[in-house]
């Protein structure tokens, strides 16, 4: 691609507890509808918490065998459908042959998810070295027939931010001619769940799965778990406009900084994460009056969302008391190595739709989260530039900005 | 061979950078416990003590390459603070998983520690380093599988360029030999855990004549395959094959 080419995105592959298209995602996401509920598939019972927003299944992808797909990890399987479905949405299933794709997708704890579901169902596969030979990013990369490089990363919950940077990166530099990018994590697994819920980040609301996750709210009281995925197709503008390709926005802007602060707590020092957001809006030529929408990270825990409402005050200003702002974790759960994946195409659908996707379950604002809430009821709003906020354990702040095409 | 020039380079898809430090380290797990508390020459400030108290073993080895190549580099003086890093670690956490797999089935969802996701995960490598180093630049893990290698080097020489930094820590980390754990998560003696770091620059920032260069998403396969033998070969996908594993 041409240097100063911008990057659109073409194509979108998504499951979630919100649907497993880009348009049930966005109906469902603009009707405010939670896709939490009690934990299906395993006993909970002992669980400190016991509610999640789960994928309880991953549509097969056209031509492919039901019975084979039904046998791979359901990670591998949502991998699987995403990739596929983003390429189709983008017509360019038929020619995924004929040009170089690569593909970045954030994945977090592929052979923990991994190791844990073959011990639970009985089988050694962590004891079994020898046979982890390939990794489920190259296997789809394969059974797909992509023949770009192909790479997992992790930032921990903003995974999808990194990964769709890379993707831009790699077509700036030449290296690829479309690339995949995106993130999946089916993270709600029963030492997961526990592991979360022993570390007291979780909430502990079991009684009311769909008023669970409130981000913002006075009653917040940790996180909801999810599963799912989003992957985009990128792609040179240049490279769009001359096949008439759909675009749904450009990847306009991209900031990461760490605290360097410790692995699991933010920073009481929110310089490194207003950085992150000031990175952003200088790398899309954007000033903070400019911003129609930002889809916070909130994830609903007592901390994380005051920490944030201080970084969006300092990069703001007054500016902050006219952005809309919301946090879809309110509907989707945190789906972790996937949120920011989701929340990018949260962004898309305010974008396409003209409507601003609200935070549910926001009845007593914070008063230290003192923001321009779109609260618990979706809004009219035109959005021609996003922001979207993920941040990590490992101490990773990132922020992604979306332009309109 | 003439070398190409910035433009030229870019006109093919490739991308120059300068390696300006690296250093291996193998430890025996034995010895760990003696690198957790000082995991090498000291750098910057004093590390939190308890920095490393839950942290996998490959992350311990990997920090102590870093510390290595500061060191063997002469860049004690060198400020981090706006670097990246990216780390590879090739099955993070299998032994420690092994005995947590263990537990849960003995205690249920009470047995499992809370610092097994945040020190097991792809990024804890990558987390720790930066927080140890003081390091603010972007911070994430690659790989995770078999062979993370090609995909660090990638990642790593992507964000080195485009964002400008002036310097990304690659650090590649395994246990050597691959061998499984017992229930208890012990593995078997004589087990190394093993940490490669690499200080990737800028061209013309260094003063280093070694050079990594990637084309069209390439990465260059003499240094490929000096890392690879550092860390140890992994046995390759078409072992996979042999096996007689389907195809999934």
């Amino acid at each position: 691609m041409n240097l100063g080419d911008a990057v659109w995105i073409t194509g979108v592959g998504t499951a979630t507890p919100l649907g497993h298209t880009y348009s049930a995602f966005a109906d469902h996401l603009l009707a405010g509808r939670s896709g939490v509920e009690r934990v299906q598939g395993f006993d909970v019972s002992e669980h400190p918490c016991q509610i999640a927003g789960q994928l309880h299944e991953v549509p097969c992808p056209c031509g492919i065998d039901i019975e084979e797909f039904s046998k791979l990890h359901r990670l591998e399987q949502l991998m699987r459908w995403c990739c596929s479905a983003a390429l189709r949405d983008a017509d360019l299933w038929e020619r995924r042959n004929e040009i170089r794709i690569g593909v970045v997708l954030g994945v977090g704890a592929e052979w923990l998810e991994f190791w844990e579901s073959d011990a639970l169902a009985g089988g050694h596969r962590v004891y079994q070295p020898e046979l982890d030979n390939e990794s489920m990013i190259a296997r789809t990369c394969r059974v797909l027939g992509l023949s770009g490089p192909a790479v997992s990363v992790s930032a921990a919950c903003a995974s999808g931010n990194v990964a769709l940077s890379q993707g831009r990166h790699w077509l700036e530099l030449g290296w690829v001619d479309v690339c995949l990018a995106g993130a999946c994590d089916m993270a709600v697994t029963p030492m997961a769940l526990a592991g979360f819920g022993n570390l007291r980040a979780l909430s502990r609301r079991n009684d009311e799965p769909q008023a669970a996750s409130r981000p913002f709210d006075r009653q917040r009281d940790g996180f909801v778990m999810g599963d799912g995925g989003a992957v985009f197709v990128l792609e040179p503008a240049s490279r769009a406009r001359r096949r008439s390709a759909r675009a749904y926005a450009q990847v306009a802007g991209y900031g990461a900084r760490s605290d360097a602060f410790n692995m699991v707590i933010p920073s009481p020092d929110p310089e490194p994460a207003i950085a992150a957001v000031r990175e952003a809006l200088h790398d899309a030529g954007c000033n903070a009056e400019d911003v129609d929408y930002i889809n916070a990270h909130a994830t609903s825990t007592p901390v994380g969302d005051i920490a944030e409402a201080r970084v969006l005050n300092a990069v703001f200003g007054d500016h902050v008391h006219h952005v809309p702002i919301s946090s879809t974790k309110s509907m989707t759960g945190h789906l972790l190595t996937a949120a920011a994946a989701v929340e990018a195409l949260a962004c898309l659908a305010a974008m396409e739709r003209g409507a601003l996707p609200p935070t549910i379950n926001l009845h007593e604002p914070d008063p230290e989260c003192n923001l321009c809430h779109v609260a618990n009821e979706a809004r009219p709003g035109q959005v021609r530039v996003a922001v979207s906020n993920s941040f990590g354990f490992g101490g990773s702040n990132t922020c992604l900005v979306l332009k309109a095409v | 061979m003439k070398p190409h020039s910035n433009q030229s380079l870019a006109r093919i898809g490739a991308v120059c950078c300068e390696i300006a430090a690296e250093a291996t380290v193998r430890a025996n797990l034995e010895s760990l416990e003696q690198l957790r508390r000082q995991p090498g020459p000291a750098h910057g400030e004093p590390l939190p003590a308890a920095l490393l108290k839950h942290a996998d073993e490959q992350t311990v080895a990997g920090l102590c390459a870093v510390y290595q190549a500061i060191a063997g580099a002469g860049l004690q003086d060198t400020c981090f603070c706006d670097w990246g890093v990216v780390a590879a670690p090739r099955f993070l956490g299998r032994p420690t998983m092994a005995a947590a797999l263990q537990r849960f089935v003995a205690e249920g969802a009470w047995g499992v520690s809370p610092h097994l996701i945040p020190h097991r995960s792809l990024h804890s490598v990558s987390g720790t380093v930066s927080q140890a180093l003081k390091i603010h630049g972007p911070n994430f893990g690659v790989g995770g599988g078999p062979d993370g290698t090609g995909e660090a080097l990638l990642a790593a020489t992507a964000l080195l360029v485009r964002k400008r930094l002036p310097g990304v820590w690659v650090v590649l980390t395994c246990l050597s030999p691959q061998l499984p754990p017992d229930d208890a998560g012990r593995m078997p003696p004589g087990t190394q855990a093993v940490g490669f770091a690499l200080a990737l620059m800028p061209g013309g920032t260094s003063g280093s004549s070694l050079r990594l260069q990637i084309t069209r998403g390439v990465p260059d396969a003499e240094i490929l395959a000096r890392i690879k033998r550092e860390l140890g070969e992994y046995p390759s996908y078409a072992r996979e094959e042999a096996v007689g594993l389907a195809a999934l």
